[in-house]
Formats: structure tokens, sequence, C-alpha cells
């Protein structure tokens, strides 16, 4: 076995004590302080029985908490399983069993709400509560940090072991745990932090959940450097974040499309000024190019970072260099250091120029496969490659272009059309918040066009015929949508990503 | 307005399960609405109301609760006389064969 770094080792030792490592709106936290919490939960993991590879639920939303709780369960060789805090108890439970967590950390209103999943389980809440029954032992991390000080140390990892099993966002099916080990951490760490050039300077503002890997990339990297996380979980007020950005003097924000088509349309964010703001970064799904130009117009001097990753691959995959973003809007760019990303036929053969193929990567960061999935894994993780699922062509200078998940094809007339470049043009229309395709059944095409649409303004007179003229004038006849259908949003998971099987089966979706 | 806020959300954000639902209950604390959330939620009100909710306007201290939002309705419409009246949401779907 191969010795490595822990990552909470890796995140934490070496730093100055005394600078801000977390700044929550309630208190910030130093690096001296982070490490002190990390080590008592490490050391009270131990005490309840945990041994080496044992797994941890995680179910919190950002916070002091989750942080503390994440180190430490790395720092003492356990496997942190982050889940998002509005999981449903039957997911909960699923979950807990499939992984045999029996230790778990959850904030006091998921602990409350859906106490009977926490039965034979030892709970580690947020803050006091009344004792539960069902609980093998309860402790709170209130408690624990008012208590003395402990720390085992950091436990010693191999090549192969696991720091997080980091269940996918389920766009599509049932969730699957990808099985990320300390190296694999290390490396996507090391790799995002050579193309930001980011440095203990760096203050990035973090409002993605810390379950969902790229949210969990940006605590990684910036621990790394010796730089300062803004934890903020307020953007369903997003007026209040880009106050406490400018306030709090960030270089850095990230989000997927929908907070910067939020920012973009339904916010003062086109006219105020960040002038500290040296990047943004944008990964978790296509950005229309329309909110491209938008951003590279209201930012300037802000480079601009267009990412493409997955859970599968710890995080990030590839990136666009900020100076060649409009020479080639679209693209997600090329492979980061470290990966390798080539765009595959059937065969398995490298695609020409211009022609269509799948995505597959190779690196340090790729996971082990998929938690108890031998069979999905062998699928996805073949020789060593990740496939990613995702359909690309590149350019003639090596650039990648998505062109659409595989899946995310629907099938008109015989012919593949892919919902991507539909919803690029509705979104260009300029009346438009969110925009998101999918195929129905129909009798002469075999699908059909529908097109879920939430428009930016309050006034939806005649919208649709206005998208719809608007789609004529720009898209082939069969690319029409035949039915558009105008909604207060669309539906999302915790990610933030639109959930196309939801508006498929016209479930989680509330027309007025 | 208050019941018709407090059905709203409930109807939206609750189906339709409001034992626990205070009527002091922070939105964003609970986690009972998100992002786009409160934008359907706003919309409701700009159209039911007659009030324009400018993005300065779009902070928890006015929204973030259905006694903060009356409230906050309340000061809008007795300090503004609406000029740009908007008329009621409609959404809808409709067939374009």
């Amino acid at each position: 076995m191969v010795s490595e770094k822990n990552v909470a080792q890796y995140l934490l030792s070496g730093k100055d004590p005394s600078r801000l490592a977390l700044n929550f709106l309630q208190s910030p936290i130093s690096y001296g302080a982070l490490t002190a919490y990390a080590g008592q939960i490490a050391a009270y993991l131990l005490q309840c029985g945990a041994r080496h590879g044992d797994r941890v639920l995680l179910v919190s939303e950002n916070s002091l908490f989750w942080v503390s709780c994440y180190l430490g369960t790395l720092q003492a060789g356990l496997v942190a399983v982050p889940i998002a805090v509005n999981s449903a108890a039957g997911d909960l439970g699923h979950i807990l069993r499939t992984t045999g967590a029996k230790i778990a950390c959850v904030q006091v209103s998921v602990a409350t709400a859906h106490a009977s999943v926490f039965s034979g389980i030892h709970l580690i809440t947020d803050r006091d509560i009344s004792p539960m029954a069902a609980a093998v032992s309860q402790q709170s991390f209130s408690s624990l940090r008012s208590g003395e000080p402990s720390s085992p140390g950091y436990a010693s990892v191999g090549s192969d072991d696991l720091a997080a099993l980091v269940f996918t966002s389920g766009s599509t099916g049932k969730p699957r745990g990808a099985m990320i080990t300390h190296s694999n951490i290390v490396a996507n760490t090391e790799s995002i932090i050579s193309y930001l050039s980011l440095n203990a300077q760096d203050r990035m503002m973090a409002v993605l959940p810390f379950h969902y890997c790229y949210g969990a990339s940006l605590l990684h990297t910036h621990l790394r450097v010796g730089g300062e996380v803004v934890v903020d979980n307020r953007f369903m007020y997003p007026e209040t974040v880009l106050q406490r950005m400018i306030e709090t003097k960030c270089t850095g924000f990230a989000g997927v499309p929908s907070h910067f088509q939020i920012l973009l349309r339904s916010s003062s964010f086109k006219r105020r000024r960040f002038p500290d703001l040296r990047h943004v970064q944008q990964a978790g799904g296509h950005l229309a190019p329309t909110f491209v130009r938008e951003l590279i117009k209201f930012l300037p001097g802000t480079k601009i970072y267009i990412m493409y990753g997955q859970t599968e691959a710890t995080a990030r995959l590839s990136y666009l260099p900020p100076d060649v973003l409009e020479d080639k809007l679209g693209s997600i760019g090329k492979g980061m250091l470290g990966v390798t990303l080539r765009v595959v036929d059937e065969q398995g053969r490298e695609v020409q120029s211009g022609e269509v193929g799948e995505i597959v990567a190779e690196g340090a960061n790729v996971a082990m496969g998929y938690w108890q999935e031998p069979k999905e894994s062998a699928v996805v993780f073949r020789n060593g490659l990740l496939h990613t699922g995702d359909l690309a062509r590149v350019d003639e200078d090596g650039f990648i272009y998505i062109v659409d998940r595989a899946k995310d094809f629907l099938k008109c007339r015989g012919e593949k059309v892919s919902c991507r470049e539909i919803e690029e043009v509705l979104l260009e229309c300029g009346e438009l918040v969110e925009a998101a395709v999918v195929g129905i059944p129909d009798d002469v095409l075999g699908e059909a066009i529908k097109a879920f649409t939430v428009p930016r303004k309050n006034n939806i007179d005649g919208l649709e015929e206005h998208v719809a003229s608007f789609c004529k004038a720009r898209l082939p006849l069969h690319h029409l949508p035949k039915q558009i259908v105008v909604l207060p949003s669309l539906p999302k998971n915790s990610a933030g990503k639109v959930m196309k099987a939801a508006l498929r089966t016209n479930t989680q979706i509330q027309p007025h | 307005m208050l019941q018709a806020i407090r059905r709203f959300v409930i109807d939206n954000y609750l189906f339709g399960e409001d034992a626990k639902f205070g009527n002091e209950d922070s939105f964003m604390e609970t986690g009972i609405i998100d992002s786009t959330g409160i934008l359907e939620l706003v919309r409701f009100v700009e159209s039911t109301y007659r009030i324009k909710v400018t993005d300065e306007e779009f902070i928890p201290d006015n929204l973030d609760s259905v006694t903060k939002l009356v409230s906050f309705i309340h000061a809008k419409q007795s300090t503004s006389v609406q000029t740009d009246r908007e008329t009621p949401v409609q959404f809808a779907e409709s067939s374009l064969q």
C-alpha cells in the first residue's frame, strides 16, 4: 500500500493558525480553530468505536458543523458520506443501509424531522436536542466544542483508501455513490489550484452546497492555499449575497447555470461593481452563450472560467481559458492539468474534428467506481477510463464542445435532436430566465418537442406566441416546439440542476 | 392577505401540510423555499396585490416570512401609488400546433 496524504492533513497542516479559513455570517473561523474542531470530531468518532474505512453520514447545510465533521471524518481515516439536507427520509434510510454507516452527523432540523431513520445510529447533531430514543448515542457539536481539546492526529491512508462516497446528483436514475479516494481529492485540488492560480489572498464566495462535489472543491482548493471561504446560504435573496461579496472583498464566485441566470435576470448584478472580484467559475451544466456574453460585458476585468466536471471525476475535468472565451464560446475547453480528455466513437477511436463522440477521461482524479454497484461501475469505468456519457465534438484546435448528454437527445422524425441547441435558441429571446426541452410521444413525429420556459417578467401576456415566433425565425421546422409551457420555475435538484425526468413525467412542477 | 399568502406557501411548498408552519418562520432557515421558489412567491404577491418588488427590496427583512411579507406589502401599498400596474400573471399551458 502506497502511503498518501490524508486530505485533512493536506488541507490543514502548516497553516498560520491565526488566519481566517471560513467566514460565516455568525462568526469568522481561523485555521487554528477549524483544526481544533476537526480534531475534536475525529477523536469523538473514534471514541464511538469507528474503525478505519467506516462510513459516516453527513447531513447539514453549509456550516462550521459540516466542515468540522467532514474534516474530522477524514482525519480519523473514516469515509464521509455527504447528503443533501433536503433528502427524503426514504433516501436517507436507503443510503444509511447501503453504506452501512453507523454514525451520522446531522443538523437538528433533519434529525428531528426524520428521527426514526436514525434508529441504531450514533448521532452527532450541530446543537443540543432532547434525547432521541432510537439513537445508540447522542452528542452535540456545541458540547464537543466547549469541552477539552482533543485530537487523534491524522490517520495514515493508502492510495486506495476512500475519503468520501459522493452520491451523484441524480439527474437521471437512482443515486449512485462515487468512491472518491484521498489521492483523487489531492490530484483534483492541485489541478484546479494550478489553472485558477489560487493563492492565500483568494477569498471565495461559496453559495454552492458542500455536499455537492463542485461546492466541496471550493473548500478543498481554498483551504489548501490558505485562502478564505465566505459561506452564504442566502442565495434565494441574491441581493444579500451580492452585498456580502462586496463587503467581504470576495475575489471569486462560483455557480451553476441557474445562479448566473438569476443574477443576470433577477438581481442588481449588472448595476453593481465588484472591484475585488478576480475570477468567476461556472460549471454544473451548460450556461447558454447569451448569458456568458452578458457576464463578459458586465464583468470587465474579471476572468470567467467555464468548466466541466463530474462527480465521478472528484469534481472537475476541463476548463476553458478566459483568454479564448469569446473565440471558443460554447466550448468546455480542454482537459486540465493531469487529466486527459478524449472524444471517441463507439469503437473507442478518437473522432475526427467536427464528428460527435463520447467524452472519456483519464486521470488521478477519476473515482474507483460506484459503491457496491459492480455492473454499473464496469460500464462507466471501463479500462481505467471514465466514460462520461456526454456527447461532444472537437474543433480543429482541440477544444471540446458538448453536444448533449447521451440521454438528452430526442428523436424527431427519426432524427436525433439536441435538447440543448433548442434551449439555447429559446434563451436568446431575452424574455426567459430558464428553458428546458424534453421529448413527448407523438404519433406522427415519434417524439415532439416540448419546451418549459420561465419568464423574466411578471406580465406574460402573449409570451408563448412571442417565443414561438422567435423560434420560427431561427429553427428548422422540425425543431420547433410543439408545446410551450410557461412555469414560474423549473424543478431542480439540490445542486441546482434541472430535473428533466420530473419535467417528462410532469411531477414536481407547479403550473399556475 | 395573511391567509392568502400562507395558503400559497402551504399549497406550493409544503404540499398542503401546514401543521408545523408558523407565520413567523423564516422561509430560508426552514428551507421550505429555494432561490427559484422565492421568485415564484414574489410574482404571486406582485400580481395579486398590485405592487412591484424592486431588486433592492429583494431581501430577507422584507420577504422572509409570511408576517414580514404582509408588513412589506402594506408598507408598499400605503407609500406608493402604482403607476405601472401590470396585469395579473396567468401561468398556463398552451398547445401551439
